[in-house]
């Protein structure tokens, strides 16, 4: 054949084919192009990390804001506990407030695990300041029957004053939850005070010999006068049935006693009594706020997206502005794949530095208002590295298409003014 | 006389009957013939001018030649290899290796020192950062700015400014240099100075083709290709 038909034999055409060098650019020298270029325009390149670092910043202590006051609920948990159960009186079968036998705290009590029990019963009375108050205005507050036991089962703290003995629960005494004494307008002052304190309950005077803190486990207890249970048997013509019974486990037989406890209140009639476990209700608090930490998250993910769009128009414009810089680099032997990588690693140390600055606002925000709110301050790291994370591939996506594009400019038109 | 009389030596550039043809394959109106048939040889050691009026095809050429864009017919080698046939990845190799250009806008790095600049002469060819630091720095004694080094652009006469990018061009002595109107910004007395640059590279050794449309400049280097609608007509080579 003709040797001299200049074929399209590539191989025998190609520089490695012949032994010669390829173009090339060392790791280092790419990472410094890609500085340089943002460096060579700190505004911008400050404009458009701006976005992506609130994006960050949103993300970081949304997740961040969450955690710590989730720490905060479970540390409260751990300290009110979680093994605190109540057995109330639901509605009976005919309708109508049920009642619980009048042993059945004795009964709890001789459930093996349950450490200590304590009763409640409602008391169909009112109680005023004096004498004087119309009986229609009763401010809402219950009268309940309590037994002795009930400060130390359900962990209520004397504010001041102190709690039933059995030398006070003859007389007609009573202990006020911190909203009941609030509405009564009993203060601490009135309490130390050498004068008996005294309020018109059920149409007699009772001393007020105590006030409670608010609890956060039982917080039906705050808005209610204590009454002794023998002296409400004696002036408020008491029944004796409790229509709420408390108890405390130890925390591995919660459950073993949550399933006899029902039946061993009122074997007649279990099913009208509900079993509840207090600490439920706080943990579930914790529960709700996921939902609204979701809502957030989903904010800081479009923060993020338009962070990114701006990311793409920075470096669009940069490719535009640049062309001479694309013509001159291809002239000194830039391949299409090093401009390309010239400008996705631009878009990527842009993205990486906002979200650099966004983890630490974040980090910032979430310890102010952790701090603020006395809550403990929990920021995973998994967030601070998904945040991250997530900043390369925003721009990775926000660099590819104008890279591509400053890549693909012929070097000849890239010359061209 | 033609430049046949340096065949002998090792040749550095071998057109032959380059063509290219712009809008192939659209509409009849919309084809251009850049390049009609170019056939040229350039010897090493040459300083040669390629001159011709606007649309003479004279950029077209230097083009091909810097294999910044490729001939839609004929073949060309550079240094010996055949260039005719790359892909885009080897003419960047090429150009890499064995071509170093000069702009008439000078394309320096403003916010790069003169010798910055000049070691990204050889930012794609593999040698390392500190490597290309030491040749710039020669490169920049070469053409008379040792003083220079970290001087911005901004704080360099144009003259000085077009002196680092020839240094640039020579910095990793590439078999060939193409400079485009060289002297196109600068006013007489640097034009001259850039001139007597050119021709002193050349002393040493270095092989180099002028582009330009001023033939009063042409006339001052060895050896003056002419051209007209996209062919040569003339290849001058004055007497030494």
């Amino acid at each position: 054949m003709n040797q001299l038909s200049p074929g399209p034999n590539h191989s025998s055409n190609h520089p490695q084919a012949l032994n010669l060098p390829r173009a090339q650019l060392a790791p280092g020298d790419a990472t410094r192009i890609a500085i340089e270029g943002i460096r060579a325009r700190p505004l911008r390149a400050a404009l458009a990390g701006l976005g992506i670092a609130l994006g960050v910043t949103a993300l970081v202590a949304v997740v961040g804001l969450s955690e710590s006051s989730k720490a905060q609920i479970n540390q409260e948990l751990d300290a009110l506990g979680t093994n605190l159960l109540t057995a109330t009186a639901g509605n009976s079968f005919g309708g109508g407030q049920a009642q619980l036998p009048q042993d059945a705290v004795a009964m709890v009590e001789r459930i093996g695990p349950v450490q200590q029990a304590a009763g409640v019963g409602n008391i169909n009375a009112s109680i005023y300041r004096n004498d004087k108050v119309d009986p229609i205005k009763s401010g809402g507050i219950g009268v309940n029957a309590a037994t002795r036991s009930l400060k130390d089962t359900v962990g209520l703290v004397i504010a001041d004053g102190q709690w039933l003995s059995a030398i006070t629960e003859q007389f007609p005494t009573t202990v006020l939850g911190s909203t009941a004494a609030d509405r009564l307008g009993i203060t601490a002052e009135l309490i130390r005070s050498t004068n008996p304190t005294q309020v018109w309950l059920g149409n007699h005077w009772f001393t007020v010999i105590g006030l409670l803190e608010p609890s956060d486990l039982t917080p039906e207890l705050d808005s209610s006068a204590l009454v002794s249970w023998p002296a409400a048997e004696k002036y408020l013509s008491f029944d004796g049935h409790p229509t709420t019974i408390y108890e405390t486990s130890s925390d591995t037989s919660v459950d073993a006693v949550r399933n006899v406890l029902a039946a061993t209140v009122s074997p007649s009639a279990p099913d009208e009594v509900q079993v509840s476990r207090p600490s439920d209700a706080l943990a579930a608090k914790a529960a709700t706020d996921a939902a609204f930490t979701g809502l957030l998250l989903g904010l800081g993910a479009i923060a993020l997206l338009v962070g990114g769009l701006g990311v793409a128009n920075t470096m669009v414009v940069s490719v535009l502005e640049r062309r001479q810089e694309i013509g001159l680099r291809r002239a000194l032997g830039a391949t299409r794949r090093h401009i390309r990588n010239q400008f996705l690693g631009e878009a990527v140390t842009l993205s990486v530095l906002g979200g650099i600055a966004g983890a630490v606002l974040g980090i910032l925000v979430t310890a102010i208002i952790a701090t603020f709110n006395g809550w403990p301050i929990s920021l995973p790291i998994w967030a601070i590295s998904a945040g991250l994370g997530v900043t390369v591939l925003v721009g990775i996506v926000a660099g590819i298409f104008p890279a591509s594009r400053g890549a693909k400019l012929p070097p000849t038109a890239a010359l061209s003014i | 006389m033609t430049g046949t009389n340096l065949d002998h030596r090792h040749l550095v550039l071998e057109a032959d009957d380059l063509t290219r043809v712009f809008g192939e394959g659209g509409t009849e109106a919309g084809r251009v013939v850049a390049l009609d048939g170019v056939s040229l040889t350039i010897a090493a050691g040459e300083l040669a001018a390629l001159v011709g009026p606007s649309g003479s095809g004279k950029s077209t050429l230097m083009h091909v030649f810097g294999c910044l864009d490729t001939p839609t017919g004929g073949t060309l080698k550079i240094n010996g290899i055949g260039v005719s046939l790359l892909d885009d990845n080897a003419l960047s190799a090429v150009r890499a290796h064995q071509i170093g250009f000069v702009f008439q806008q000078f394309f320096l790095n403003q916010t790069q020192t003169a010798i910055e600049n000049v070691a990204d002469g050889l930012l794609y060819t593999g040698i390392p950062r500190a490597e290309r630091t030491r040749r710039a720095s020669d490169a920049l004694q070469r053409v008379g700015l040792g003083d220079r080094l970290t001087h911005r652009p901004s704080e360099l006469s144009g003259g000085q400014r077009q002196r680092v990018a020839i240094a640039r061009a020579v910095v990793g002595n590439p078999p060939l240099i193409l400079a485009d109107e060289p002297t196109g910004n600068l006013d007489s007395q640097a034009s001259a100075d850039i001139v007597a640059l050119l021709h002193a590279l050349n002393y040493e050794g270095t092989t180099i083709v002028v582009v330009t449309h001023d033939l009063k400049l042409a006339a001052l280097f060895p050896r003056q290709i002419q051209m007209r609608d996209g062919s040569i007509v003339a290849d001058v080579v004055a007497q030494p």
